[in-house]
Order: C-alpha cells, then structure tokens, then sequence
C-alpha cells in the first residue's frame, strides 16, 4: 500500500461515515470554505488541510473506488466511506510503521509555509547568483506577487548581499539541525543556487528513497514547522522573520469572515450585517461557524441559548454521530441547522484543545 | 536616424538579417504587413526597431505571459526601460502604475484576453497607438475559434484603439491559415513577406513500428544512442510518466517528465533543470516548448503526432536553433491515428449537446443568466466550454435574436471545424506515411519548393545517423554532498568549518 492510500484511509476513519466524498476532498484539497474549516475541527483533520493542493477531484474518486474496490472501505448509504475492518487493520499497520510528522498543521500553516517557500527559494536562487556576478540567470519562481516581494527585500549592494547570506546560512543551519537528516535534505536538495537547479518532488523522493506522498509530507511538515519556529523566536531569526513578517495578521480566518466579525462586534444582528454586506443570510452563518471554531472569546449564546446547546451536545453522544440531519431529526422543529452547526463547532473546539494527531 | 544605425546602436547588430528590413520598411511606411520568417530569425527586431521612430505606443499581442517577460527581460537587458507588460497576473497596484504612465512607454506586451478589458483598451483609445502587433499570429487560427476566442475579437479592438497598423507576424502558416489570419484580423492590403519554413540543419527520419512495446523498445534505442539535449513529445500525460521510467531503467538518467497536470513549482525546476543542461531528455506534452529558448536542442523525437503539420513544425522547430546539426524522428504506429480524433472531438461540442443545451435554456425568452449556466451543466471540456461561452456572447450581442438560426449556424460552424481538422489530421498522416522525400512535401504543405536539398535531408534521400550520435557515455547524476556541505555552498560559506 502507498502512502497516499493511508492518508486517505485516515481521513475516512476520521470522518467515519459522516460525510461524503467529496466533504474529505475539499479538506485534503484545501477548500476554504467554512463548511471544511470546521469539518477539519470536527474530525481532527486540520493537520491534512490542503494536503492533495492541486488534486482533481476526479483523481480523488477513482482513489476511494480502488479502496472501495479492494475492500479497505465501505460506503454507507452508497455514498459516506468508512473504514471495513481490513482497512482499519491495514490503517494502524501503515501509521505505526510512517507516522505523520508531527509538525505538520496544513490548516495553520500550510498558506503561510507556500508563501515562505516561493519567496525562500526565489531570495536564496538571487543571491547566489548575483554573488557569482551572474545577473541573468532564469528566475524559478513566476508568480508576481513573489517576483514584487523579492525585488523589494533583496540588498542592493554586494556588502550586505555577502552579510545577508551569512546570516541566512547560519539561522537556516540552526532550523534544520532541529530537524532528521532526511528532513534537512528534503528541504536542502528542492534549494536552486548558481550551477544546481532545485530539485523537483520526485526527484527528491527517488533520491530520498521515499514514497512520494511520504516525502511530500515530510517536507510540508518541515515547512511548517520552521514557519512555527521562526514565528514563536522572531529573536532568533530575525532574517528569517522577515520572509513572514506582512502574513502574520491573515491568521486562520478568511478575509471575508473577518469582515463579518467586525460588524458583529458592533452589536449588529446577523440580518443587519447580511443587509449591509449583500450577502445571503446563510453565508454570515457559515461566518459565524467559523468564528466559533477559531476565535475562544467569541460568543454563541446569543444565536442558542446555553441549555439549548447542552441539549444538543447531549443528543449527538447519544445518537454517536455528528451529522446534521440526525440530530435535526431528534428534535424536529426545535433548532435549525445554524444552531446545530453552531453548538457543535463551539463546543467541539473548547473539549479539544489538546493537539490533534 | 537611419534603421542601420538604430540597428547597430540599439540592438548592437552590424547587418539585417533576412527579410528584416523589408519588413520594417514597409511597417514605417504605415502598411498593414503580414510577415513569415522561420523561428529563430529575430523576428521581434521587426517592431522593436520601428518603435523608435514612430510616434505613440507599440501594442504587442503575445499568446504566452512567460514570452512577453522574456521579450521585456531581453530589452531591458539592452537597456531599453521603456517596456513594460500588462496582464492578469500582476498585482492591481502594478497595473494600475503602468496604466496611468502609459505614454511613457515605447512597447506594450499584452495578452489577448487582457487587451479586452476596458480599463487597458479604453486608455489606449485615448492615447496614440503607432502600431498593433499580433506575435505568432498562427495562434488566431489555431486556438482563437476553440479555446481563445479572445483572438477572435482582436480586429474590434483594434478598431477600438484607433486602428492603428497592423503587423501580423509568425513562423509558420499554410495558405490557408494565412488567409485566416488576414480575415479575422481585418488586414487591409497587407503587404506579405513570406519567407520559407525550411530549416536545412534539421534532418528528417520516421519509423513506422508493427506493435507499441516495438516502438518503445525503437524509441530507447534511439535516445541511448542520440546526442542530447531532446525532447519527446508525446499525446498523454501519462504516457510523459511511463516514457520516462523506461528511460531511466534503460540507463537515459537524466531524464524527467513535463505536463500540465504538475505542480507549478516542479514545472518552472523541470524547464531550467533542462535549459541549464542538467537533464538530457525532456518527456512532455505540447505544454512544453513555447517560450522555451534553447539554442542547442539536438533532437525532438514525436512518439505520438500532433494533429496539423503547422504545430508539428513548430515543435520540430525547437531544435537546432544554433544552426548545428539537429533530428526530428517521427515514430508511428497505427493505433496512433485514434488520438488525435480524440482530441479534436473533445475540442469541440457535439451536436448532441448543443441540442441538449436548447432544451435547458428558455428559446423563447433568451435570458443570459440560464445560458451561461446551462453551459456549465453540459460537462464539456475546458475547450468546449469556452467556446460556448464565446458563442452564447456573440447571440447575446445581436439585435435581432433568432435562436434557431443562431442553433443551425453553430451546429454548421462546429462541422465545419470538425471537418477542416479531420483534414488537417489526415494531410499530416498522409505525411508520415509517405514514401517521397520529407523535406519537399513539407514545404508543399506551405507551398513552397525546395531550392537546395541538405546533404542530410531526410531518409527518404539518404540520411546518416552518424552526426546525431553521442560521442560520449550520458553522464550519471552529480554526486550531491551532505545537506550542511550543500547548505554551505549555497550560501558561499565554503570557508565555514560543518
């Protein structure tokens, strides 16, 4: 079995049978919509989010079907994988045997780590150029936001290009000493500098002699967790600290929930901020959804009443599942399905705020 | 100042090269001028140049974002700041800069789909264009009437921008396509400068094989024994994937697959691994080669063959642009012929659903919302979709809308292009499989006749293998060091102590 194989049985384990196929896709494909953010909560998938970046969803479904097809997975109702017990059997041997890494956080870190590595790879490729005087050498970078930002960074003079790569080389050094060996080349072989191009995903896997989903995540991991390092030590890397600087604020939220949590906090009821921002009704609940999962001090109780989550919560243990429509059907016309989503986000993050494995 | 002297001071050449200065003499003259010179003849010199004389803007329409920045990049170079690009990928600040600075600017490289915006079109319109460019014209015939139609409109927007001259130029171009181009573009009178296709330096071999695993295995031969660097083009991104493992078993190592299903970042390392020598073998799918500019390519072998004979001269076209000796191996076998009909039928949408989509949509009271989204629900490719999109527009822009009649002429057009292509696809095979000389009834395709015949012209006249072969054995991979020693070397640290 491939890595790629046991990645997605995790997810369908996780998921267990409450959400479609295509729910576990746009999660590994890193959708961000609220419907996945809090899936991703809900599941204790966050880490995977954005994993299968660039996936087809085409792709995707002929991989569950060959799981289907080889009896790893069942399909309840036809349509929600879970695990059969030969999967789960063949999941625990493939995680005891590789793993995740445990730094990997695609939800917190995955946009962070790509902006970071375009701009790394792209600074660092300019630097040993010009250091060996080449001026025009072919840039292995092309999206123009990256282009801008080096061009704005990058020192003008020969003396602190010199100073910049000593210090670069050292804070990167200390980085990668933290991590495996295998890591540290992960990283260091996909590196372009004057008379050696990076190295693509594959080639690094043949050369690491990794699986290639296993090698992807390894290195994703390791991204993440020097974005975490360098964020939590500005001190320490004050060079690389610059690379993340501008990205801190986009923290976790998308731009347009974070427009909605302004109006909120002014007081206005959630009709008032759909009218103001023409959005559907139903697009500022997704917000609000949202909302609960990332911000703690964000409050819920004025959508549903305390007692009422509590009955809520109650009725999902009772029933051992989280999905909507069950709980829905339990009580009839009491709740509507915002007020379900939003006591199962609240509370799901607050009881687990330990980390996700 | 005379063009010679520009040409010395600016672009640092002592002479004109073929067809240049009668190109650019009629573009000052003020002609609508449609020109032909093979690739790698320096055809931008042909507007570059003028730009400094005439007065106002030159807009150039280039099909690729990659071209345009190596155009800009290549004169700024020279030292010519004055040229910028506009496209969708800048950031909005950087456009609107270039925007409100227009006139400052001697050249404009755009897109076709950009040139549509109103913001960039309607300032041109207010300012003085001296001439309208479209680079590899061929591109209009080729995918304007499918997957950009954008293309389609450029004569609009000319007209828009005040109607400047037009220069359309390419390397390659049939008769028929030519006439293509001078009609959709509106070219008034244009003054042609037709130069031929032949390039004397690349030779011409094909194998026909009786099973596909003989073509593999002729195919291997053929690379173990090539001189590199190549490319191989072939129909499927997952044939690109199974060529290269064989490669590598087969001890061709340094050898990596390119499609457009990869990871932008792995793209851009694949394509300058290539252009910096460090792989000998390309395996791709068309989406590889516009835009890459690699003088020493020593062979394009074509394990699959594309459906015109003008995309397969420009493919071809990729090699030997240094003037050295260079192949073009052509490998058929006749499971092959499916492939490209194939392609040309999912090019397009089948009559089926067009019928479908008039069931959908209300034909009595046409509403623009319905029509867009049935298109979608039609599931048809990126190409077809497009297409529709492009169509649905047009009917919306009529004044008097009839659905049928507008329903009839896109079932005919849609024949029609089915039809033109099937016939394309067979000229092409009729080419493969031909027992006349290669070089000769692919200058008939253009309409020429071959003057001198190359001592290596194909292996219908005789062709020695010997010149393409590798003198040496293909280098095996660099031996890469400790992470910390290539750390250390990247960072010129190379006195540091790890």
């Amino acid at each position: 079995m491939n890595y790629l194989d046991a990645i997605l049985l995790l997810g369908i384990s996780r998921m267990d049978g409450e959400r479609t196929t295509s729910g576990l896709f746009h999660l590994f494909n890193g959708k961000k919509s609220s419907q996945t953010v809090q899936d991703g909560r809900l599941f204790h998938l966050s880490h995977l989010f954005g994993i299968l970046k660039g996936y087809r969803f085409n792709d995707f479904q002929e991989k569950i079907n060959e799981l289907h097809h080889d009896g790893l997975i069942e399909l309840k109702d036809g349509t929600y994988p879970r695990l059969s017990e030969s999967g789960r059997i063949e999941l625990q041997e493939q995680m005891e045997r590789r793993p995740l890494p445990p730094s990997l956080d695609g939800w917190r870190y995955g946009d962070f780590s790509t902006v970071f590595w375009r701009r790394l790879t792209l600074f660092v490729q300019t630097l040993s150029y010009t250091l060996h005087e080449d001026h025009h050498f072919h840039p292995i970078q092309n999206n123009p936001d990256t282009l801008q930002w080096v061009k704005h960074f990058f020192p003008r003079d020969k003396q602190s290009r010199i100073m910049a790569s000593s210090l670069l080389f050292n804070e990167l050094m200390i980085l990668l000493q933290k991590m495996e060996d295998i890591d540290a080349e992960n990283v260091v072989l996909r590196l372009t500098r004057s008379g050696r191009i990076g190295q693509t995903a594959l080639q690094v896997a043949e050369r690491l002699q990794l699986d290639p989903m296993e090698c992807h995540i390894r290195f994703q991991s390791a991204l993440h967790f020097m974005v975490e390092k360098i964020l939590d030590g500005q001190k320490s890397y004050p060079v690389l600290y610059i690379f993340l600087k501008d990205m801190k604020q986009s923290y976790a939220l998308t731009g347009s929930t974070r427009k909605t949590y302004q109006l909120i906090n002014k007081g206005l009821q959630l009709e008032e901020v759909a009218a103001i921002r023409k959005l559907k009704p139903s697009t500022i609940e997704d917000h609000l959804v949202e909302l609960a999962i990332h911000v703690p001090e964000m409050d819920i109780d004025r959508y549903i009443p305390e007692s009422d989550q509590i009955r809520i919560l109650e009725v999902s243990k009772i029933l051992g599942t989280k999905r909507l429509k069950e709980i829905k059907k339990a009580f009839g016309e009491d709740y509507d399905y915002f007020q379900i989503r939003l006591t199962l986000a609240k509370h799901e993050v607050s009881h687990h705020m330990e980390k996700e494995g | 100042m005379s063009i010679d002297l520009i040409l010395s001071e600016r672009f640092g050449f002592r002479s004109f090269r073929q067809g240049q200065r009668e190109i650019i003499e009629d573009v000052l003259d003020g002609n609508d001028v449609f020109a032909m010179l093979p690739t790698g003849s320096g055809k931008s010199i042909c507007y570059q140049l003028p730009a400094y004389l005439l007065e106002g803007i030159v807009v150039v329409v280039s099909p690729l974002i990659s071209l345009m920045e190596d155009q800009v990049e290549q004169l700024r170079r020279q030292g010519e700041k004055r040229v910028c690009t506009f496209h969708s990928g800048m950031p909005y600040h950087v456009r609107m800069k270039i925007l409100r600075d227009l006139t400052r600017y001697k050249i404009l490289y755009v897109s076709p789909e950009t040139l549509q915006t109103d913001t960039l079109s309607g300032t041109l319109s207010r300012m003085k264009v001296a001439l309208f460019v479209v680079d590899e014209a061929h591109c209009i015939s080729q995918w304007g009437h499918e997957f950009r139609t954008d293309y389609l409109k450029l004569g609009e927007v000319c007209n828009r921008i005040g109607r400047p001259p037009i220069l359309a130029l390419t390397a390659t171009a049939t008769v028929n396509v030519r006439n293509d181009i001078i009609k959709l573009l509106n070219l008034d009178r244009p003054e042609m400068h037709i130069y031929s296709v032949d390039r004397p330096n690349i030779a011409f071999q094909s194998e026909i094989a009786e099973t596909t695993n003989e073509k593999m295995d002729i195919l291997i031969r053929y690379v173990q024994t090539l001189k590199g660097p190549g490319i191989i083009y072939t129909s499927s991104r997952m044939v690109t994937e199974t060529i290269t493992e064989a490669l590598k078993r087969n001890g061709v190592e340094k050898t990596a697959y390119y499609h457009g299903g990869m990871e932008n970042d792995d793209r851009l390392l694949t394509q300058k691994q290539f252009i910096y020598d460090e792989l000998d073998v390309i395996c791709c799918t068309n989406a590889f080669g516009m835009g890459i500019n690699k003088p020493d390519i020593r062979f394009i072998i074509h394990y699959h063959f594309p459906s015109n004979i003008e995309s397969y001269l420009q493919e071809i076209g990729r090699a030997g642009r240094d003037g050295e000796e260079s192949l073009a191996l052509m490998l058929y076998h006749e499971d092959d012929d499916f492939i490209p009909e194939r392609l040309i039928t999912a090019e397009l949408p089948t009559k089926k659903d067009i019928n479908h989509f008039s069931v959908m949509v209300d034909v009595d009271k046409p509403d623009r919302t319905l029509f867009e989204q049935s298109i979608t629900s039609l599931n048809l490719s990126e190409t077809a979709e497009r297409f529709m999109h492009f169509h649905v527009e047009k009917f919306f822009r009529e004044e008097e809308r009839d659905f049928q009649t507008w329903k009839n002429q896109l079932v005919e057009f849609i024949e029609k292009r089915i039809k033109e292509k099937r016939e394309r696809i067979r000229y092409m095979k009729k080419w493969i499989l031909s027992e006349e000389c290669k070089r000769e009834s692919i200058l008939g395709a253009f309409s020429e006749k071959l003057v001198t015949r190359p001592l290596n012209c194909c292996h219908v006249c005789g062709l020695s293998l010997e010149p393409y072969k590798s003198s040496k054995e293909k280098s095996p991979r660099p031996v890469i060091k400790s992470w910390e020693e290539e750390l250390a070397i990247i960072f010129h640290q190379v006195n540091v102590d790890v």
